[in-house]
């Protein structure tokens, strides 16, 4: 068995996951037996219902929570809690306040104490990649949606991890931001070879990123198909291959949805 | 509207104040022109004749800032130990929910016991004015960092240590502040009746206008009290300078 | 509306003619005093004993107060007729003009002392040179007491760290080592002693002989419309004061209860004080010129202030 993982990027094994409700005592079963297999430097995306666990998917990866059942292995060890291999964007930024946009970008380099002057060279590198040069000393108050986003994405490859987590990171953008940041998280995956685990309630933005785009059940979530998308990037949102794939992962959706 | 129009409720409370003591329809109240007057005479004659403003104001400044540096160094760590740890909060929160609505000026016998009659007693009764605002502010405002930046920073590769110092503390700072001006309002209160029961020195504001309530001196009463509420207001101007300054990613 | 203006022209009726006739009808006094004083003893007694109602008074207590101070600001408000209080801020708020008082009778003479803290070694007033020595405020009945005790033992004033220390916060400081000596009204230097907070150096008694301390005051315009309720309320006082002399022990007791104190206390501290009516102009006038001295009294002439302030035709003294 082991063999068989080492060429793996992750691998979710028999995964599940119960909440227990704090007020009523009730079980809530959120991730049934997921099994799953992600190739390194691919760009997977995560779809299914709203509310159907695939945040709850990838916080179990992030190692923000633990499973009730099974396990994850990241390059073949077990998770057992966050770390900064595996960097998470969240939908709401979660950026420190307190902190310039240049503070905090470096701040995954300064807790481990890399010295002043390399930490912001090699933060203003990553300002740079997500095309903030200039905008250092602001604090994210003064900053749009889009661009806190993408000081959150600098800030997380800032500790260079081998595989990014993204929960929903554009859902609260307006349309044609989010457009232009999907492509450049295309252009920053190409670049960095990162493995990509982006989590979406969009299917449009599935089909726009992913190479495999996996169909989630909703609660409790099981993988329930598993679609190849092999278009070249860019892709053309209009292409007839573009619109077929959207329409088959909606129907999926659909039926999903309907089915009780 | 510009900013002096800030200005003309107080000028009008004086113009009425000054009408109505003028008239003598406020009794034996003093008109502002008196207590303006009476504030020279606490500077120039003293009261106790000797004994002068500026001696009195140091006096109680000293306390007041012995009192809340102590109540600052104490609440503010043991408050984020009980907003970052529940454990603390379960230990320490009975005995603080138990000691809190006591007025700080019900300990003065006892502090009299403890530190007799110096800097210390009142420091201590300022203390417990100051410190449990400090303390109950700095639990919300680790309570109510968004646990987003914990996870955040977590995944960064911060442990428990560097959260509590880059993320815990310097989110709760916006309440801690807030405590702080707070708790400095309640010490100097606190202060001002600490001192009427009798200061060793022979100096402090609460001291000096007991001794004008003694004397018939309602004049420098009111003086007195314009000084005191002129010094918190300053206390309270150079906190909020220090919070535009230290907050300025509000 | 009728019906209200009926009621009343009856009411008006009624206090005309309670104030007009004679002795029958109740006469209406709003007093004040010091809460748990044992100096002020001679109200208490008066009112549980009924002297007041005897001498058709109706007593209406406006308020007990925990320091002289505020009584006096009660009268500078109107809202006392009479009032048992300390020379101290009687004095202090006349001379101020705060209040427009008249003093018609002692309740008392003597009964403070000057007490040390237990372990220091001293033998008389010239031993507080450079010790640190309480008194209840500037220009009190006791400051006048110390400056005089310092004066006759030959010690200067400045050599001494005068403090202003709330006599109920002097045991502790006593007791703590905070203070050396303090200057305080009966029955706390009985209290120290008793709490082994200290010892009585010397009484009042023996540094200024039947000095006054709390009196008997009338608001000016009250005396100047009731001379005759005034009148009675001293006939009162003074058979109250006559009462505590003769049943010493009964006394003692009744200061028990007024002012939950021990009777041990009371006995003790009854010893150190002395019931008289009678002010005495010139004493008081003694303790107006320290007064002056201290810069709390302004009036140039303080024979004359005093005579105008004390009225000694109510107690039947001559002003010695």
């Amino acid at each position: 068995m082991a063999m068989k993982t080492t060429g793996r990027a992750l691998s979710l094994r028999g995964l599940s996951k119960t909440f227990i409700e704090k007020k009523t005592g009730r079980e809530l079963e959120v991730l049934d037996s997921i099994n799953l297999e992600i190739e390194p430097g691919s760009l997977t995306c995560l779809v299914g219902p709203s509310g159907c666990g695939k945040t709850t998917l990838l916080r179990l990866i992030g190692g923000l929570e633990m499973p009730t059942a099974g396990e994850v292995l990241f390059e073949g060890v077990p998770v057992t809690g966050p770390g900064p291999e595996r960097g998470v964007v969240f939908q709401e930024y979660a950026l420190f306040p307190w902190r310039t946009v240049l503070k905090n970008v470096s701040f995954g380099l300064d807790i481990v104490g890399m010295p002043g002057g390399e930490a912001r060279r090699k933060a203003e590198g990553y300002l740079q990649t997500v095309g903030l040069t200039g905008h250092e000393d602001l604090y994210p108050r003064e900053l749009s949606g889009g661009m806190k986003q993408r000081v959150a994405i600098a800030r997380t490859l800032a500790v260079e991890p081998r595989i990014l987590l993204m929960d929903e990171p554009f859902a609260s953008l307006d349309a044609q931001t989010r457009n232009g940041m999907q492509e450049f998280l295309v252009e920053v995956w190409q670049r960095t070879g990162t493995t990509v685990v982006f989590v979406t309630h969009s299917v449009d933005e599935a089909v726009f990123l992913g190479g495999d785009i996996i169909g989630l059940s909703k609660r409790p979530a099981r993988v329930v198909d598993t679609f190849t998308n092999s278009m070249k990037y860019p892709r053309g949102r209009t292409e007839p291959e573009f619109i077929a794939l959207r329409a088959l992962i909606l129907e999926y959706l659909t039926r999903e949805m309907s089915d009780t | 509207m510009s900013r002096w129009w800030k200005i003309v409720p107080p000028l009008v409370a004086l113009a009425l104040w000054e009408l109505l003591a003028g008239l003598g329809w406020l009794g034996k109240t003093p008109t502002p022109v008196q207590a303006v007057r009476g504030i020279y005479e606490l500077i120039a004659t003293g009261l106790p004749p000797g004994y002068h403003l500026q001696g009195h104001l140091l006096a109680s400044l000293a306390r007041v800032f012995t009192g809340f540096a102590v109540a600052f160094v104490i609440a503010v760590p043991l408050g984020i130990a009980m907003g970052a740890w529940p454990l603390a909060s379960v230990i320490v929160d009975p005995l603080v929910e138990a000691i809190r609505p006591i007025p700080p000026l019900a300990w003065a016998p006892l502090a009299l016991i403890w530190f007799g009659l110096g800097l210390a007693s009142s420091a201590f009764i300022v203390f417990l004015g100051a410190f449990f605002p400090i303390l109950l502010n700095t639990v919300s405002g680790v309570k109510s960092v968004d646990p987003h930046l914990v996870e955040a920073a977590r995944t960064l590769g911060a442990r428990k240590r560097t959260i509590l110092a880059r993320v815990l503390v310097p989110g709760s700072m916006p309440s801690i502040i807030t405590g702080m001006r707070i708790g400095m309002g309640i010490a100097w209160m606190t202060l001002i009746a600490a001192e009427l029961i009798g200061v060793k020195n022979g100096y402090g504001l609460g001291y000096m206008i007991m001794t004008a309530r003694d004397l018939a001196r309602y004049d420098l009463l009111v003086a007195g009290m314009v000084v005191i509420g002129v010094v918190g207001f300053l206390i309270d101007w150079l906190i909020r300078l220090g919070e535009k300054r230290l907050l300025r990613w509000r | 509306m009728s019906v209200a203006l009926l009621l009343l022209c009856a009411i008006c009726a009624g206090l005309l003619t309670g104030c007009g006739s004679g002795t029958s009808a109740t006469r209406v006094v709003r007093v004040g005093y010091l809460s748990t004083d044992m100096h002020q003893l001679a109200y208490y007694v008066a009112r549980e004993k009924g002297f007041f109602t005897q001498e058709g008074l109706d007593v209406r207590e406006v308020g007990a107060f925990s320091a002289g101070p505020e009584e006096m600001s009660a009268f500078s408000a109107g809202q006392l007729d009479m009032g048992y209080v300390g020379a101290a801020p009687a004095i202090t708020f006349a001379s101020q003009g705060m209040a427009d008082i008249k003093i018609v009778a002692q309740a008392n003479t003597i009964g403070s002392s000057i007490v040390v803290r237990p372990g220091l070694d001293i033998a008389d007033v010239n031993g507080l040179k450079g010790r640190t020595v309480a008194i209840p405020g500037v220009s009190t009945m006791q400051d006048f007491i110390l400056h005089k005790a310092l004066d006759e033992a030959g010690v200067d004033p400045a050599e001494v760290n005068i403090i202003v220390v709330k006599p109920p916060d002097m045991i502790a400081s006593l007791a703590s080592g905070q203070i050396d000596a303090a200057v305080v009204w009966e029955p706390y230097p009985t209290m120290a002693v008793a709490q082994n907070a200290g010892r009585v150096l010397i009484t009042s008694a023996k540094i200024l002989p039947d000095h006054p301390c709390c009196m008997v005051v009338v608001d000016s315009k009250f005396l100047k419309d009731n001379p005759d309720t005034v009148k009675r309320f001293i006939a009162a006082h003074i058979k109250a004061t006559d009462y505590i002399n003769a049943n010493k022990l009964e006394a003692a007791d009744m200061a028990h209860l007024w002012t939950g104190q021990d009777t041990s206390i009371t006995r003790v501290a009854m010893k150190n004080i002395k019931y008289a009516y009678v002010p005495s102009v010139k004493a008081i006038q003694s303790y107006v010129d320290f007064m002056k001295k201290s810069g709390v009294v302004k009036q140039k002439d303080t024979a004359a202030f005093t005579r105008s302030l004390v009225d000694t035709s109510f107690t039947g003294g001559s002003g010695r």
